[in-house]
């Protein structure tokens, strides 16, 4: 007999018990991963490349206010700006409002748009088709593997139908790019957009690439002070603002998220610690009787803590394996994040935990029978 | 007698109940000799247990010493008395405590787990134990496939596996019928004699006390210079002829 054998057999010396706790512990072990799932999907929104020395230009009135495509210009001509590409989110729609279907549309100034976002990925060829043709649009990978049921593929047309805007553009796809950042995204030209529309001429915003990171406050007071007592004022930020300003209830949600994930682990722990408790309680007189075969206390220590580890582990594997199952091999719940994927990462704090929380719910009983008296534990009747 | 391996040396044992101080054992001296077979008998409350935990190191004395081998445990701490208890003590209850989800065989196994002992040489060693109880044919059985006779063997080959010198019983026929009972006895005494064991055995039954070499009484925690009459009549029957033999009384 190995010690791993007597562990296992004292776990599981009351099956139904066990099976509850490890049922319990997966569950809250599968609840776990997701919030750390969605955690990282929410990283994965606010990790933009953000080292590009870029200022963004939006409207002071209101965060979807717009600007008048006159600023472009203006504000390339400020010193210290190297280039600026306007962008629209046009907030369309592809087949229909299901949440499956839900990905990004940007309307941008193709002319610049590589320029200012040089992290965008794509082949030579591509990137000259997409400028040849206005009604062409730029897809990232992810669109295309996930639209291959549609039959999405270079040259295939993508029909989208305007909800903020009247017009239903149908873009033909000219080219595929890889920018990790930029996952779930579809670019296509703001000049077909206004084309499209009387009396548009707007952007939503501009980004402006400073020549170096120390221009940029300089250029933020500029376009701002420019344009404050004009009829559409603007609001500058650097683009680590903009994405936070942008994200911020994402970070509500990752308070919360973080939060619900320390309640989850204190539940986890108590869990544990009852049922490692109840059944030290029930073997106290056994526990003692191994004492006095010379067992040690330190050694009855690691028996039980292993016993409560053993049973964390099982609920910690159980649990994160399900949540690995369900979000990765089941299908994401695309309406939730973009990026929303268990990582190796996240499956192996899963697993972590659970051992830290069988060591942590099976101390306090396993210091309580290592130091009962041994005349008084088999004195207990059980 | 022969050179003694456990000596009480005006051994007193006093418990705080309640704010009150209760005396187990006062002034206990007796010697027990290597290789002897003594019964220690009384009514509840009298120290007989008392007297077997301090031997085991499980309590310790308020005053005095106990001696085994010549060792004082006192001066040990948890860990050092446990492992002493691994090598030189094995215990025999009267509810057998064998580990419920274990096998025969391993149960018996337990103590040897301790020691750096190669899984063959325990798989002989245990075997061997189980042979000596006559339950090597129930080796993977488990407890509560056994009868308790046979759950009592169990116990002794788990009190015998590690080769101590010294077998402690608590009551150990006090759970099992008259059969089994003397089973069990008779198995105690050929430890004694065939290998040597010295054996301690509190208990509360006459005939159990009777198949000790030597019988000790103990009331309010003294030890009784003989054992009372009527106790001496039924012990003499239960010896048959050997009315007068050395250990029914001092």
């Amino acid at each position: 007999m190995k010690w791993f054998r007597f562990v296992w057999r004292n776990a599981t010396r009351s099956r139904r018990r066990s099976i509850l706790m490890i049922l319990s512990l997966a569950t809250t072990f599968f609840l776990f991963c997701t919030l750390q799932t969605m955690l990282t999907a929410l990283d994965s929104v606010t990790s933009f490349n953000t080292a590009q020395h870029r200022v963004v230009v939006t409207s002071r009135l209101s965060q979807i206010g717009t600007l008048p495509q006159a600023y472009e210009e203006q504000i390339r001509s400020l010193a210290g700006v190297a280039e600026v590409c306007g962008m629209t989110n046009f907030s369309g729609l592809y087949k229909d409002d299901h949440p499956d279907n839900f990905f990004a549309q940007y309307a941008v100034n193709a002319r610049t748009v590589f320029d200012v976002f040089p992290e965008l990925d794509v082949d030579e060829t591509q990137r000259g088709a997409f400028l040849a043709n206005p009604q062409s649009c730029l897809v990232h990978e992810s669109l295309i593997e996930r639209f291959s049921g549609d039959g999405w593929k270079l040259g295939s047309t993508v029909p989208l139908i305007g909800a903020r805007y009247p017009v239903d553009p149908k873009l033909s796809i000219a080219g595929v790019f890889t920018a990790p950042a930029y996952e779930d995204v579809l670019i296509f030209h703001w000049e077909s957009l206004d084309a499209s529309l009387t009396a548009f001429s707007e952007y939503e915003l501009f980004f402006a690439k400073a020549q170096d990171s120390a221009a940029m406050p300089r250029i933020i007071d500029e376009i701002d002070s420019r344009y404050l007592n004009s009829e559409y004022p603007t609001a500058s930020m650097t683009e680590d603002i903009f994405q936070e300003s942008t994200n911020e209830s994402l970070a509500t949600q990752r308070t919360v998220l973080q939060r619900l994930s320390m309640v989850l682990l204190v539940v986890m722990v108590l869990a544990g610690a009852n049922a490692i408790a109840l059944a030290t309680r029930e073997r106290v007189r056994e526990i003692s009787v191994l004492r006095t075969l010379g067992f040690t206390p330190g050694r009855v220590r690691v028996l039980v803590i292993a016993e409560a580890c053993l049973l964390s582990l099982l609920g910690g594997a159980l649990g994160c394996g399900g949540a690995w199952l369900l979000w990765e091999q089941a299908g994401p719940p695309s309406f939730l994040f973009l990026n929303f994927h268990v990582t190796a990462g996240t499956l192996l704090t899963g697993l972590a935990l659970s051992v830290l929380v069988g060591v942590a719910s099976g101390s306090v009983p396993a210091h309580r029978v290592a130091t009962l008296p041994i005349v008084s534990g088999l004195r207990k009747v059980t | 007698m022969t050179e003694p391996l456990v000596q009480f040396q005006d051994v007193w044992r006093t418990y705080t109940r309640d704010k009150n101080e209760v005396p187990v054992l006062q002034g206990l001296s007796v010697e027990i000799g290597k290789g002897e077979f003594h019964a220690f008998m009384g009514p509840s409350g009298s120290g007989k247990s008392t007297l077997l935990n301090l031997v085991a190191g499980l309590d310790q004395p308020t005053k005095g010493a106990v001696l085994v081998d010549g060792v004082q445990l006192t001066g040990f701490n948890e860990a050092e008395l446990a492992n002493w208890r691994g090598k030189h003590v094995g215990f025999i209850f009267q509810l057998f405590n064998l580990i419920a989800v274990l096998t025969a065989f391993e149960n018996v196994e337990l103590p040897l787990l301790l020691t750096s002992m190669k899984r063959k040489e325990r798989r002989e060693r245990v075997k061997r134990a189980l042979s000596i109880v006559g339950l090597e044919d129930r080796v993977e059985h488990y407890p509560r496939q056994l009868s308790g006779g046979q759950e009592q063997r169990v116990a002794i080959a788990r009190a015998l596996v590690a080769d101590p010198s010294l077998l402690l019983a608590d009551e150990p026929t006090g759970d099992l019928d008259s059969d089994s009972a003397k089973e069990v006895l008779e198995l105690l005494q050929e430890l004694q004699r065939e290998q040597g064991k010295t054996i301690l055995m509190v208990t509360h039954d006459l005939r159990a006390a009777a198949a000790a070499s030597r019988v000790h009484y103990l009331e309010k925690g003294t030890l009784q210079p003989q054992v009372p009459a009527s106790y001496a009549a039924i012990l003499a029957e239960a010896r048959g002829e050997k009315a007068h033999a050395q250990g029914a009384g001092r």
